[in-house]
């Protein structure tokens, strides 16, 4: 590949983000975001989960695995699980977990946590722009990719 | 260690403990193999000294030794912390095991002084681990590794792990030595679906190491097994290590000391901190 190929590939280089929501709150914000006709980046991929305590670190293992440049993590703001707690479960597990990424060399910024509340369409929006802009300027996960290339199976289909 | 064997040999005549797990020297090996003595007779083949590595807290939740009766365990500082974590888990019952600690100056040097400090139970090892460990902290000198990857970029560490991972080649020895990986079924046998995939290959090497330094994070009480074990000498240690830091920093914790205190992880503060949420 030339060089002028190469810079031209990695300027439309439009990140896939996968986000993990919760039932109860952002998904119902993405929802208002939807009917309320905002516009924002179509990068993302929602998965929706009763709580963001049922998201597992696997979920996000598993979506690096699948080719996500960006991982979105949101839910209830603390006081607001429908469940009481899961999410205060959640914040603890994401501390940890994001310490473990760190110390293996994903940076910060391709994981990003969020309380977005079901009023808050527009702050979900915003922050898929956001987030968008900044998985951009990192650029494609490489790392992991190269990785999974170099697995003799490759990337594993999920039942 | 004379004592040990003549305490042993009391609490299994007077009918205290129906099994006492230990240590023995099989065939000259140069590692210690563990011992179920069952009778007196038996405990008089029991050993302590710098070569009895294994963390024998593991057999605690085995099935298959369960209807030995109640045990007596020869631990170290780190396997009574690994019996009390059982405990904090409700893996183990506080009263259901005695524990036979013994200390050695250095693991693995050639003649180093070992001591018998007396049976305990659950609570009187909590107390004497407290006075030992005032602040539960991991000692520096065992944070090197730690600290130079964290002197690092994010290049650079993910290169290193990628390298070291490379190497593994998925026996789990690591997971069979441990005595926190007590799941009858590991996530890595479970196939529908398939969450870490088998073989030999960097991407599977990567989800299982992540796997098993995050089902131990806040469980881990440090005892060095698995690096210990590990056929590739991956260094293990330094990502329960680093988890185990996190753990102590952001939640003032640190496993295996108080047997009434809840798991970190099955736990939370209302006032838990959350700058990095948006």
């Amino acid at each position: 590949m030339t060089q002028e190929k190469k810079q031209a590939m990695a300027d439309n280089f439009e990140p896939k983000i996968t986000a993990f929501v919760c039932n109860w709150c952002t998904y119902a914000g993405a929802d208002l975001a939807g009917t309320t006709r905002l516009k924002y980046a179509g990068n993302v991929r929602v998965i929706k989960l009763p709580c963001t305590g049922r998201i597992d670190f696997m979920f996000l293992v598993r979506a690096f695995e699948q080719g996500a440049d960006g991982i979105m993590v949101s839910g209830c703001h603390p006081g607001d699980c429908h469940y009481n707690e899961g999410n205060y479960y959640a914040r603890r597990r994401w501390r940890v977990f994001r310490d473990l990424l760190d110390f293996l060399g994903v940076e910060h910024d391709r994981v990003t946590f969020s309380w977005v509340s079901a009023a808050e369409g527009n702050k979900w929006a915003a922050l898929v722009n956001e987030v968008t802009q900044k998985v951009r300027a990192l650029g494609p996960f490489d790392n992991y990719k190269k990785m999974m290339r170099a697995s003799k199976f490759g990337p594993q289909k999920t039942a | 260690m004379n004592e040990l064997i003549t305490k042993t040999k009391q609490m299994l005549h007077d009918g205290e403990v129906g099994v006492v797990i230990g240590y023995e020297r099989k065939n000259g090996r140069t590692v210690a193999t563990p011992l179920f003595a069952r009778n007196p007779e038996e405990a008089e083949r029991l050993i302590f000294d710098s070569t009895c590595h294994t963390n024998l807290a593991v057999y605690l939740t085995r099935e298959d030794h369960a209807n030995l009766g109640r045990p007596a365990i020869v631990a170290k500082d780190a396997d009574m912390r690994a019996v009390i974590a059982l405990v904090q888990e409700g893996q183990v019952e506080a009263d259901g095991v005695v524990l036979l600690s013994v200390s050695c100056d250095e693991m693995g040097a050639a003649n180093a002084p070992c001591r018998f400090n007396g049976a305990m139970s659950v609570a009187e090892a909590a107390k004497w681990l407290a006075k030992k460990y005032p602040d539960k902290k991991i000692a520096p000198d065992k944070m090197a590794l730690v600290d130079k990857l964290e002197a690092m970029n994010e290049r650079e560490r993910w290169d290193f792990w990628q390298n070291e991972f490379s190497r593994c080649i998925r026996c789990y020895a690591c997971r069979q030595v441990c005595p926190l990986c007590y799941c009858r079924q590991c996530i890595v046998e479970k196939n529908q679906p398939q969450w870490v995939m088998p073989g030999i290959h960097p991407a599977g090497a990567t989800a299982w190491n992540i796997t098993r330094a995050f089902h131990l994070a806040g469980r881990c009480i440090d005892c060095g097994e698995c690096e210990r074990v590990c056929p590739m000498d991956i260094p293990l240690t330094a990502l329960n290590r680093k988890l185990a830091s996190t753990v102590a920093e952001h939640f003032d914790y640190a496993p295996g000391f108080d047997p009434e205190a809840k798991p970190v992880m099955a736990n939370f503060k209302h006032d838990d901190k959350q700058e990095f949420f948006k």
